[in-house]
């Protein structure tokens, strides 16, 4: 996955959200980095933080997985993007709608392509 | 609940016996050492990390932990502490961080069994059935809820509705979407789980007279891969770590357990053998107790085994850990001076009471100097025995005489009353201190001593559990805690800043890494194969691209095989099973189809169906 333009990084996945996002995302439109834990600990299984490059088909298909996990899932991300000083954090739940999280990334300076 | 994807993530240090619960946010940590723990929380999660705490207590971990020691008496030894990595030490941590990937299959495995298929029992079995230590750890964590009592079936009610909530049902599922094929140490839960559920699943199978409960059942496998002082041997041979030997005899016990025609019948000689000494006259520690009365029965250990095992442990302890131990041969640098280094290694004279204590305490000859490091290593093991499970950053205040308020810095509203004796030294002014909580036995009975520490003193203490009044252990919990507290004052040293020390290097760290990754590898190999042979070859063969674990053969929602897993730890009738999924929002019926589309498919049997009887077999 090239990171060139502007790319949505997820807070940690679980490996079966992993699995979930994959039902909706192409596997080349995302990179997953895994969260492990330091030698001699033992723990909760792996988590994954998610690269995604940013479009607005990403984003359709992370609201689509969103709306089937179920009511009351949050989902926090943040995007970065060349031109843009800080980080846009976002908040995303099963309600989220596409339009509506591109008209707030482009509020913040974020232009948002359409993608394929 | 809310359902949340972030994941944080709980640990257990098997190096420190420290605990992290990350995913509790302070505040319900400082809920747990008041015995109030929020009906939200989870108590099964704990129980996976308490569970890591017992297989820690064991011989192979002594041997693992003492290989630790040994790194850091030659890291805090040489005169480069500080500044300096070495090569033969690095060399040793890629051992010894490969040695504890090859175990955590398993560790994760037993621990996963524990928080998934161990119900505790209700009143209809209490009586008879044969308990583990399992079982008490959940019924005094489901007694921290607040207003559940202590009958037996509030405690298997409780329990129920939490295994049947839909996040324990999705942390069972993302066991089941670990991969088949992990590149690490931190894949390797599925493989690991099904490792411990397939000899579960071989005892159902293979035997008609089965009564085991999976509690007392799990102690058995526990301690028949961590009690193997064989294996201590291996581990406790001196120089680098025999990593394939150590591999090559758990593969090789695992197998010939899973493939024994008695595995059963060593279950429950084993069970009944530990249950009759606890009986007639309570158990030693391990290691004492196997040298005067014996072997246990059912672990396949020959008696020399045993005796070389511990003798092996002790002279290492001797020869790389305690005073008379080797220390790090670099040499020192002329133009360097190293203070810390100095103060670390520079003998201590007898005459000081701490140090001739020390002495007496360890039988440490005359001709051997003790010297600071000394007394940092001795900590570790000394808090070896007890979970740490609890160590929170406190604001306290004085509410009245009698009570203290405690509270997390930033936090509003996490202001918690103590009720205590004497809350005297304290005013509204906050002052900061530190809360301990650390669990004090595996077994049965179960306690919970909390510590509240404020400049190095204690401020309060309290206990849960069956004898919170034996001030013995309490004692020797407190002078740890104590000790540890004064060491990091005086040194500016913590255990984690020890054990982080070489892979702050990022050399050392890609050489750390590269190793455990490696050794993850080659002991998800081994057991592929092993559970290829044990009707899980359509699941083992190498997937695709993408790796999902049961998802590469089970087409449709995994959480609901997940849930008849878990249902099935509380029943295995199928009237009673059709109503915990149901309870848990699922079908029994669409579980048993989606088996029957990957028998088809896969030939691999995820539920065996036998007239009214139904096993999960995941």
């Amino acid at each position: 996955m090239a990171n060139e333009g502007a790319v949505l990084t997820t807070s940690g996945l679980s490996q079966s959200d992993q699995a979930d996002l994959l039902d909706f995302l192409p596997p080349d439109a995302v990179e997953f980095r895994p969260v492990k834990l330091p030698p001699g600990e033992l723990g909760e299984p792996m988590t994954a933080i998610a690269i995604i490059s940013l479009s607005f088909v990403a984003i359709t298909s992370i609201c689509a997985w969103l709306s089937v996990k179920g009511k009351g899932v949050k989902f926090s991300a943040s995007v970065t993007a060349p031109g843009v000083s800080a980080a846009v954090d976002l908040t995303l739940t099963n309600e989220s709608k596409p339009e509506a999280v591109r008209e707030q990334l482009e509020k913040q300076g974020v232009q948002v392509p359409d993608g394929k | 609940m809310e359902p949340s994807i972030a994941a944080v993530r709980n640990s257990f240090s098997m190096r420190t016996g420290v605990a992290r619960l990350r995913s509790l946010p302070p505040s319900v940590l400082l809920d747990l050492a008041m015995q109030r723990l929020p009906s939200a929380v989870l108590t099964t999660p704990l129980v996976h990390e308490i569970v890591h705490h017992a297989c820690a207590n064991s011989a192979v971990n002594i041997a693992l932990q003492y290989r630790w020691l040994e790194l850091l008496r030659l890291n805090l030894s040489s005169p480069g502490f500080g500044y300096a990595v070495y090569d033969d030490h690095v060399a040793l941590a890629a051992d010894l961080a490969a040695t504890e990937a090859v175990f955590q299959p398993f560790a994760e495995g037993i621990a996963n069994f524990a928080e998934f298929d161990c119900a505790v029992p209700d009143s209809k079995i209490v009586r008879t059935t044969t308990l583990g230590f399992v079982d008490a750890l959940t019924w005094r964590l489901l007694a921290c809820k607040p207003g559940v009592g202590s009958h037996v079936d509030d405690l298997c009610g409780l329990l129920r509705k939490e295994q049947l909530h839909e996040q324990t049902v999705a942390r069972k599922k993302n066991i089941l979407c670990n991969p088949v094929y992990p590149s690490s140490g931190d894949g390797v839960y599925l493989l690991g789980y099904l490792s411990v559920k397939s000899l579960w699943n071989r005892c159902v199978e293979s035997d008609p007279s089965w009564v085991l409960r999976p509690a007392p059942f799990l102690h058995f496998v526990m301690d028949y891969f961590y009690e193997d002082w064989g294996l201590a041997q291996i581990l406790m041979t001196p120089g680098r770590i025999q990593v394939n030997r150590v591999l090559d005899r758990l593969a090789r016990r695992f197998e010939k357990l899973l493939n024994s025609s008695d595995l059963s019948g060593k279950a429950v000689a084993f069970v009944s053998d530990f249950d009759k000494r606890q009986r007639q006259r309570g158990t030693l520690r391990r290691g004492p107790e196997e040298l005067q009365h014996g072997g246990f029965a059912g672990l396949d250990l020959s008696k020399e085994e045993i005796q070389q095992g511990m003798r092996a442990t002790m002279f290492f302890y001797e020869t790389c850990i305690g005073p008379c131990g080797a220390v790090s041969r670099q040499q020192s640098i002329p133009e360097i001076s190293n203070l810390q280094h100095q103060i670390l290694t520079a003998a201590q004279p007898r005459d000081l009471s701490e140090v001739s204590a020390y002495a007496k305490r360890h039988s440490v000859p005359e001709n051997c100097a003790i010297r600071v490091l000394d007394f940092i290593l001795e900590i570790p093991q000394n808090k070896r025995p007890y979970c740490f499970l609890l160590d929170v950053k406190v604001m306290i205040t004085a509410r009245s005489a009698n009570h203290l308020v405690l509270s997390i810095a930033g936090e509003p509203g996490s202001e918690r009353v103590l009720p205590t004796p004497d809350a005297a030294g304290f005013d509204a002014t906050p002052r900061a201190g530190r809360l301990f909580g650390v669990v004090a036995s595996t077994s049965i009975p179960w306690r919970l001593y909390c510590m509240l520490m404020y400049q190095g003193k204690v401020a309060a203490l309290w206990g849960h559990g069956d004898q919170p009044s034996d001030s013995a252990e309490c004692g020797k919990i407190l002078q740890t805690i104590a000790t540890e507290m004064q060491m990091e004052e005086v040194t500016q040293l913590s255990f984690q800043s020890m054990n982080d020390y070489l892979t702050k290097n990022e050399l050392a760290k890609g050489v750390v890494t590269e190793a455990a990754d490696a050794a993850a590898i080659r002991v998800s190999e081994q057991i592929r194969k092993i559970l290829t042979n044990a009707g899980w070859s359509g699941l083992m063969r190498k997937p695709g691209s993408l790796d999902f674990g049961l998802r590469n053969i089970v087409k449709g929602n995994l959480a609901t095989l997940a849930a008849a897993g878990i249902c099935a730890s509380f029943s295995t009738t199928r009237p009673e099973l059709e109503e915990l999924m149901q309870l848990a929002g699922y079908r029994l019926q669409d579980a048993l189809e989606m088996s029957e589309r990957v028998k088809q498919e896969s030939g691999v049997t995820l539920i065996r169906v036998e007239g009214n009887r139904i096993q999960v077999r995941v």
